[in-house]
Formats: structure tokens, C-alpha cells, sequence
């Protein structure tokens, strides 16, 4: 009996589902034509991240490619239940780049990249099909729905990859504001996406 | 102070914060129960700000991150079990070491279990240390479907030598799972062993093995092999190499 159930557990491995999650399994178990369907799904927006922090192409598109290399390296400590793919993805990403925009390394360029607020863009925005052009679409106008200290301090954090202390600098304002914004500026965020508390 | 905490998790979620303030964050959320029901919500729309910045990558990242992928080794894959799958059979730690056992003859497989269930915990708790603090749970999960073939009424052990050392294998057909430990066997420089579960003449990868480590192999159908085969750095989709040692575990 026991042994049936277990047995009707195998498809499990195999099963030809697209999600970035089941592609994520597949990748742990050292598949190598999944990890490529993966890459097709998320190398745009892994560039596109470490890119608005960075915004040096070569260094970005260095950074993008550890992060890449990272996420076969370490798939099987992907954890659907502790969240999507993409989001595991992508906070490794922004992590990595900030890494980089800290380092010892990027130090010396580090002085005029604090002060520009606005970001240039080498590459293309793909934001061009539809869902893109959408997602783009949300994100601006829930941004737009913030108050300017929570937009401002959540796009110098989260874009300009600076700490919350450079942020209240940059801003002329108290840490202790600059951190709360930071956490209801999100929440007003979440709750304009739609994503699940 | 603890307020103080609880707020830093937009700094948090931002990466606006510096390592020392990092980690002590993240002491902080294996205490805070309402942070760790924010966290998850709040790192999903950080990552939607991310996805909508998406642009189109030069193919020279496409070839050079495939490369890399070709000559890069995975990290041996911890036990993961779905929620699903780990539901239906809840054994408690405490049978492992704790059931009262009259039968002399039981003595012996309890004892090996005991002994290999340190073993295993031991492995976890090296881990642990390297791995995130929230990896714990998966470790946890590991450990415990470890403890459960242990712990199975079919439990039984093989050890076979092979491939210049030993192999213990752990069975229970019951739950279709079997733990793997190698002892002295030692890939070659720039190859790995790679365990491979086989049945009916078809072939998946159970994971890298590395000296002394278990591992988890799960979905035994009856009937099938493990097998361990020396692989290119980093293993193969499918065997490369004829196996090493083979054994019937079901």
C-alpha cells in the first residue's frame, strides 16, 4: 500500500509544466535544457536589476552573469514554499549588486553614483509585449501612489542601491523616518500590486 | 529596541542596510513572528520593482552564462520534500531513539539506526552552518525523513564496498526511500560521484555524493538499483561511466 503511494509520487520529476518553480526543480536535479528554458525566462530581468543599481553595462552584465551561474549552482535550495521563483531569483540579484556597489572595488566610483537620482538606461527596455509593457505600467503608477518621501527613499534604496543611512542623507531627513518610510512605503506598495501579504 | 528591529525590515527587504545590521536582522526574525509574516510579502513586491526594470540581454551573456553552467558544480541537493509528500507519515524524532523495543533481536538495527541517525545529524548541523539561517527548516525536514527511514518497521541495511571504499545503504521499501552514506570513496580530481537511482533499464540522478555525507535517495520503485558512477565535475544528465557499485534496494 505504502509502496503506491510512494510509487504514484515519481511523475513528480518529470512533469512537462512550465513554471519558473518546476523549471527550478528541474535545474536542481542538474538539468541542463531546463536551466536554458530558465534563463530564456529570467536573464531580462536579472540584467535589468543589477543594471538600474549598477548601471555600468560590463559590470552589469559580469554581475548578472554570477547571479545566473549562482542560481544553478544553489536551485536545489529553492523553497517554493517560502516564496516564487522570481522573487528568489531577483533578491539575489539586487543582492548582488548591491555587493558589488559596496565593495571595496566599486568604492572609488561610489561618490558621483549617490547623488544622480535618475538612471540611464544602455540597454533596451523590453517593456514591448503587452504583460511587460503592463507589469511596467503597475509598478510606475503604484509608485506614483506613494507619498514623495516614500517613493523617493524606496527608489534610492531600492534603484540606487544605497543604504537607508545614505538615503536619509541624501534626503535631509531623520534615520528614524527614513526607515519607517522604507516599510510603509513597500506596504502601500504590496497592497497597490496586489501581491499576497 | 525591539520596534526599532521590526521597522529596519523595509531597509531589510531593500538591501539598505549594512551586514552587521543584516545579520542582527536576521537574529531578529527567528524571534519576531509578525516580521517573518511580513517578510514574504514585502520580498515579492521588492521583486516586482526588479521585474519591471527587465531589459533585453546581449546573446554574449547567454553563451557565456551557459558555459559557465557546463563547467560548474551544483550544490548536493537537500531533501525537499513538498508539503504533500511530507504530510502522510509523521514519525516523531523521539521514535527514532525513544521506542521501547523488547525484542532482542531489533537491538542491533536500533542501535545502527541511532549511530547513523547521529551521523546524518551531524552532517545537517556542519550545513547549517554554512547555509542561511532559513535554510534550517529544509534541514529540518531533511533530518527528519531521514530519521523516518530509520525509524521504518522495513528498515534494513547493506554496506557493499565498491568504487575504492564503502557504501551503507539504509532501505525502507516501504516508504520507497533509502539513505546513501559513502565511506573512503573519493571521486578523482575534476570528476564527481554521482548517485543515480535505476529502474527498468531508465536512470535519475539522486544528487552528487561527496565522503561520508548521506543522502537521500526518494520515489524507490519497486525493483530498482542505486548505483554511483564517476561523472564529469559537477555530474552528467545520465551516466557516463559504467558503476562503480550497484545495490538492490527494493
Amino acid at each position: 500500500m505504502d509502496g503506491e503511494r510512494q510509487l504514484s509520487a515519481v511523475p513528480d520529476l518529470g512533469e512537462p509544466t512550465g513554471s519558473l518553480e518546476d523549471q527550478l526543480r528541474r535545474v536542481a536535479l542538474g538539468d541542463e535544457d531546463a536551466f536554458e528554458q530558465l534563463y530564456r525566462s529570467v536573464a531580462g530581468q536579472v540584467l535589468g536589476v543589477v543594471q538600474r543599481v549598477l548601471r555600468d553595462p560590463a559590470q552589469s552584465e559580469e554581475v548578472a552573469q554570477e547571479v545566473l551561474v549562482e542560481v544553478w549552482r544553489t536551485a536545489s535550495r529553492f523553497d517554493a514554499r517560502r516564496g516564487s521563483g522570481i522573487t528568489w531569483v531577483l533578491t539575489m540579484a539586487h543582492r548582488r549588486a548591491v555587493d558589488r556597489v559596496r565593495s571595496s572595488q566599486a568604492a572609488s566610483d561610489r561618490e558621483d553614483r549617490v547623488g544622480r537620482r535618475e538612471q540611464q538606461r544602455p540597454y533596451d527596455e523590453v517593456a514591448e509585449q503587452v504583460s511587460e509593457r503592463l507589469e511596467h505600467e503597475a509598478v510606475r503608477r503604484c509608485l506614483g501612489g506613494l507619498t514623495d518621501l516614500q517613493r523617493e527613499s524606496v527608489q534610492l534604496a531600492y534603484y540606487g542601491g544605497n543604504t537607508y543611512r545614505e538615503v536619509a542623507e541624501l534626503l535631509d531627513a531623520p534615520l528614524g523616518t527614513i526607515k519607517t518610510r522604507l516599510r510603509d512605503g513597500l506596504i502601500r506598495l504590496r497592497d497597490c500590486l496586489g501581491v499576497a501579504a | 529596541m525591539t520596534h526599532d528591529l521590526h521597522t529596519l525590515i523595509g531597509a531589510y527587504v531593500l538591501d539598505a542596510i549594512s551586514d552587521d545590521e543584516r545579520r542582527e536582522f536576521e537574529e531578529h526574525l527567528d524571534t519576531c513572528d509578525a516580521c517573518a509574516a511580513e517578510l514574504g510579502g514585502l520580498l515579492a513586491t521588492s521583486a516586482r520593482l526588479g521585474a519591471s526594470s527587465e531589459v533585453r540581454p546581449p546573446e554574449a551573456l547567454h553563451d557565456a552564462v551557459m558555459a559557465e553552467v557546463a563547467r560548474t558544480r551544483q550544490l548536493p541537493p537537500l531533501e525537499r520534500l513538498s508539503p504533500e509528500a511530507a504530510a502522510p507519515v509523521p514519525v516523531p524524532t523521539d521514535q527514532t531513539v525513544g521506542v521501547v523495543v523488547p525484542l532482542a533481536r531489533r537491538r542491533p538495527r536500533l542501535l545502527l539506526a541511532v549511530a547513523a541517525a547521529l551521523v546524518v545529524l551531524a552532517g545537517s548541523l556542519g550545513g547549517a552552518l554554512a547555509v542561511e539561517h532559513h535554510h534550517a527548516a529544509t534541514l529540518q525536514q531533511q533530518f527528519e525523513a531521514t530519521a523516518q527511514v530509520y525509524a521504518a518497521q522495513d528498515a534494513r541495511t547493506t554496506t557493499v564496498d565498491g568504487g575504492g571504499g564503502t557504501l551503507t545503504v539504509v532501505t525502507s521499501a516501504s516508504l520507497g526511500r533509502a539513505v546513501v552514506i559513502p565511506r573512503s570513496m573519493h571521486a578523482e580530481p575534476g570528476r564527481s560521484l554521482q548517485l543515480w537511482v535505476m529502474h527498468d533499464g531508465t536512470f535519475r540522478s539522486a544528487g552528487l555524493m561527496s565522503d561520508g555525507d548521506p543522502v537521500l535517495a526518494t520515489d524507490l520503485p519497486s525493483g530498482a538499483q542505486l548505483g554511483i558512477t564517476s561523472e564529469p565535475e559537477g555530474g552528467s544528465k545520465k551516466p557516463t561511466t559504467p558503476p562503480l557499485v550497484t545495490v538492490d534496494v527494493t
